[in-house]
């Protein structure tokens, strides 16, 4: 190795690729400082800017993407699916999702979830959009309430949500007919409301059925106001002629509620959120006064029941209070007899309350019993025989208590008035038969014997009066032929008295004569009345 | 002639004498042109900062999202690692491991080992591993292609920039940022002063 | 005449550049730098054998990494598939020339032109070849810090893939074309990191010390 060999270095200035100026060490700290700081600052403000995260469960995920689908409302985002899996017994999944920081002050147990997919239903189309952009998840904040994180999502989304102005009500029908979800109410036949919702009643006796009023006709539904079925066609044939009434061409295809304030009531109260509502079947049916309270109660009656059927009114003093629900036969197993059960509906609301209204209970309905209220069948129509039940008190029945056949009361009855004279013939029949006519008898023969007895003595005493008494009489007679002598010596000719009343007994008779001649030339000469004897004597 | 005092070129093998040279120059081989060595000023400080900012960042990167993507109502996002994810997932492993290791693993393992020696160095402390780690660290360095990923992601935006809607995330002005830290954090080291703390 | 490390029996260290004494042939010896502990080697080993392979091995992927399709584009079910060329074809028609150069470059150009250079730089150190040595060396230096950018297309595709997933409206996949593409890059960087540029001084030196 030599010395000389190596070569120096050629030494070349290169720019330096960090730092430019020659400065304190400390400047270069400044750089990680500054990468710390802003690594601080977009943690902080990822964290304050997260929202509430949720779960949400559906019967199933269809359309739905983790890390994809979106949560919208009023078509803003404000969240999204994180993760999807299914439930441990496999029933429904379970979302995950991210809201932003917003939602969680609108996030109550009110607030509702529903899955927004094209939707083709009779009366819309929606959500077509989606079929590009993928289902999203609507929401509906609803009222504030507690706040939650779990939510149930709603299968079908709701017909109206939270903000929709305007109020709720529930129709109570037999049956849900040509109604469905969706379908319109209509106010004077405009489209005022629609049908949001149906369910069997609790008692599976009715189907409510929940319609939305719009804002502001809202108010026209008052606590008076009548609801009816104006779905189809409304045809009504009367002496006037054939009527057709429909509300809409939507109605008579798809249904539809209508609703009317009778005019002749006053307008009540502005019905309440939730009010409960009758729907009847079509107009003319609203305008009947129906009421909804009924009482079951129970009648027997022993007489022949023909012509009574369900249906049949059942009156207080001639007002309809009710109606015949049901009649059957019964064999009364320990009396071994027949009795014939009538089942009545009595419709307490249709008795006006004056005054206190007293608490409907059994005890008034005992003291009313027990005051003779009795039921009967009455005939309503003499050509068909049809029965009828009468209500009425009886002061004059006998007392009798309230019982129960099961569990209705048992209201005692009173025979019908035909029943009553029958009854009052076989009583008379009956107590005739308890006569002791034998006895009579017997005693009359006697009596008969005694009388010929008694005629065998009369003329025994008869012929003892020829005898004894008839001299007696003959010198009485004797004595009177005396007296009838001198009278007539009295009353002779030639007595003045005599000669006057001869006198009378001659102007008498000629006056006799001349009315006997004047009434004959009456006879053959009628016209000589009025124009007098003429020439003819 | 104490061999600390001479130095041999890497792509040429001849013999030089070590010098000192000012700040910011560079010594160059006499034959053929290579880099010998380069002054580098406060080395250890530098590179450490530097190495700590850039780990900061590279958190930051992956964190958030660089980029999404907005068309039609669908909006996705993408970070570094969900191209690796996909590319995985459509079956294609191999391809996914080449771009996980040079975008991902090899920098963070630049930046890591540097920190793990610079920081005992500056501490005037040197770990037992560091010649080691030092030479694994250097020997990964043309392996991290980060730089390259971001002409990718330019080339990628503008491709995708005529159909869709192209929304930069957080992270990418941090991964800029990062590159630019990396290069520094990379250029401003001296391996020499490293070395020369073994001794 | 230059005086290069090996000439006087020295090993420079690649990883510490340390240089380090060394006695008898050190295909023998399995010497460690004092300093940092790494492998010691006058040159590096195999350097000629390993290039050409990887070389030959990057000529074989390259074919279908330019025939497969990169990437595949579908849209409302059609797909679409691509492959570097005709991506740089959808720059040019779609107006952006500019990107169209840079990716025909990086993706086209270079692993060809590192895999001529490489193969050029080999034939010139096994022929023995004095043509500027400093410039061959020099054109190592660039082929090596070039190479790194070819990975720009497999990364266009990875955002491609991650970002594009919009359910049926579009969806991109990777392609095969991808995987020997990456394969190209890695071998050829490889291949430029195992050939040992002091071979084409030694080439020169050699000569002259032929008497």
């Amino acid at each position: 190795m030599t010395d000389h060999d190596i070569e120096r270095p050629t030494l070349e200035d290169l720019p330096n690729p960090v730092v430019k100026k020659k400065r304190q060490f400390s400047i270069v700290w400044l750089i990680p400082l500054v990468a710390a700081l802003i690594g601080a600052w977009l943690a902080y403000k990822t964290i304050s800017e997260k929202g509430p995260t949720i779960t949400i469960t559906f019967e199933n995920a269809e359309g739905l993407e983790a890390g994809k689908t979106k949560i919208k409302y009023k078509d803003v985002e404000i969240g999204e699916v994180d993760t999807i899996r299914l439930s441990k017994d496999l029933s429904h999944v379970i979302l995950t999702a991210k809201l932003v920081k917003d939602a969680e002050q609108y996030l109550s147990e009110n607030t509702r979830f529903w899955v927004v997919r094209a939707r083709v239903t009779a009366s819309q189309i929606t959500g077509i959009g989606t079929l590009f952009s993928g289902a999203y998840i609507g929401i509906d904040p609803g009222k504030p309430g507690k706040p939650a994180r779990a939510f149930k999502g709603l299968e079908i989304p709701p017909i109206v949500t939270t903000e929709t102005a305007g109020r709720l009500f529930v129709l109570r029908a037999d049956q849900l007919g040509s109604l469905d979800v969706g379908v319109p109410v209509y106010y004077r036949q405009i489209k005022v409301g629609q049908v949001v919702a149906y369910e069997l009643a609790k008692d599976s006796q009715a189907v409510n059925v929940k319609i939305f009023v719009n804002a502001p006709h809202h108010d026209l539904v008052r606590e008076n106001t009548r609801f009816w079925n104006a779905g189809g066609v409304d045809l009504s044939l009367s002496a006037s002629g054939l009527k057709v009434n429909t509300e809409s061409l939507m109605s008579v295809l798809l249904g539809g509620v209508a609703f009317e304030t009778p005019v002749n009531l006053e307008p009540g109260e502005i019905a309440k959120e939730g009010h409960l509502f009758k729907l009847y079947d079509n107009r003319e049916q609203s305008y009947q006064k129906i009421y909804l309270e009924k009482r079951y109660f129970v009648l027997f009656f022993n007489e022949s029941v023909r012509g009574l059927s369900p249906g049949a009114p059942v009156d207080f003093r001639g007002i309809k209070i009710g109606q015949v629900v049901d009649i059957s036969l019964q064999f009364e197993s320990e009396k071994t007899s027949f009795q014939i059960p009538v089942l009545i509906e009595v419709e307490p609301e249709r008795i006006e309350i004056v005054g206190k209204r007293p608490a409907p209970s059994d005890k008034l309905l005992a003291g009313f019993v027990e005051r003779g209220l009795r039921g009967q069948l009455k005939t309503g129509n003499l050509l068909t025989g049809q029965l009828f039940v009468q209500l009425d008190f009886y002061p004059n029945a006998p007392r009798q208590e309230i019982t129960y056949a099961g569990r209705y009361p048992v209201i005692p009855t009173v025979p019908t008035p035909l029943q009553a004279a029958s009854e009052t013939l076989a009583k008379f029949l009956d107590r005739l038969d308890k006569l002791p006519l034998e006895q009579t008898v017997t005693e009359l023969r006697q009596g008969v014997k005694a009388l010929n007895e008694t005629i065998t003595v009369t003329q025994e005493l008869v012929s003892r009066l020829g005898t004894e008494v008839a001299p007696q009489a003959k010198a009485t007679l004797e004595q009177a032929e005396k007296t009838l002598a001198s009278i007539e010596r009295l009353t002779s000719s030639d007595a003045p008295a005599s000669q006057d009343l001869q006198q009378a007994l001659r102007e008498f008779t000629e006056a006799a004569r001349s009315i006997r001649v004047l009434t004959d030339y009456l006879q053959q000469h009628p016209d000589s009345i009025i124009f007098g004897k003429g020439n003819e004597r | 002639m104490e061999l600390s005092s001479l130095v041999a070129c890497h792509e040429c093998d001849l013999l030089h004498r070590v010098a000192s040279l000012p700040h910011g120059a560079a010594a160059r081989c006499t034959r053929c042109g290579a880099v010998l060595y380069r002054e580098k000023r406060e080395s250890l400080d530098r590179s450490l900062a530097l190495a700590v900012a850039g780990l900061i960042l590279f958190i930051l990167v992956n964190a958030f999202p660089l980029l999404a993507l907005k068309l039609g109502g669908n909006v996705k996002q993408a970070s570094l690692i969900t191209g690796v994810k996909e590319l995985y997932a459509q079956g294609w492993p191999e391809l996914a491991v080449v771009v996980l290791f040079t975008s991902v693993v090899i920098p963070v393992v630049y930046l890591l080992g540097m920190i793990s020696i610079l920081f005992p160095l500056k501490l005037n402390r040197v770990p037992s591993y560091l010649p080691a780690v030092f030479r694994l660290v250097r020997s990964l360095q043309p392996w991290g292609m980060m730089e390259v990923f971001m002409l990718g992601i330019l080339v990628s935006i503008v491709k995708l920039m005529k159909m869709a809607t192209i929304v930069p995330g957080v992270s990418l002005y941090c991964f800029a940022v990062l590159i630019f830290i990396m290069a520094g954090a990379i250029a401003s080291l001296d391996p020499r002063v490293v070395w020369e703390r073994l001794e | 005449m230059d005086v290069t490390a090996s000439r006087v029996s020295l090993v420079s260290c690649h990883s510490c550049s340390l240089l380090s004494e060394v006695h008898g042939p050190l295909e023998h010896i399995h010497a460690r730098c004092p300093r940092c502990g790494a492998a010691l080697h006058l040159r590096k080993p195999n350097s000629l054998a390993r290039t050409w392979a990887l070389l030959l091995a990057a000529v074989i992927f390259y074919i279908p990494a330019n025939v497969l399709p990169i990437m595949k584009v579908v849209s409302f079910g059609k797909a679409q598939s691509d492959t570097i060329m005709s991506g740089v074809i959808y720059f040019i028609e779609s107006g952006s020339w500019y990107l169209a150069l840079l990716i025909f470059f990086a993706s086209v150009v270079v692993p060809v032109l590192k895999i001529i250079v490489l193969s050029y730089l080999l034939i010139s150190v096994q022929r023995r070849s004095h043509w500027r040595p400093a410039d061959r060396t020099r054109l190592y230096r660039i082929t090596e810090a070039v190479g790194r950018w070819s990975m720009v297309d497999v990364y266009v595709v990875t955002l491609m893939v991650a970002l594009v997933e919009l359910g049926a409206l579009a969806t991109i996949e990777a392609g095969p074309g991808a995987v020997f593409f990456s394969a190209v890059v890695v071998t050829t960087m490889f291949a430029a990191m195992s050939f040992d540029p002091r071979l084409i001084w030694d080439a020169m030196e050699s000569q002259h010390d032929r008497p």
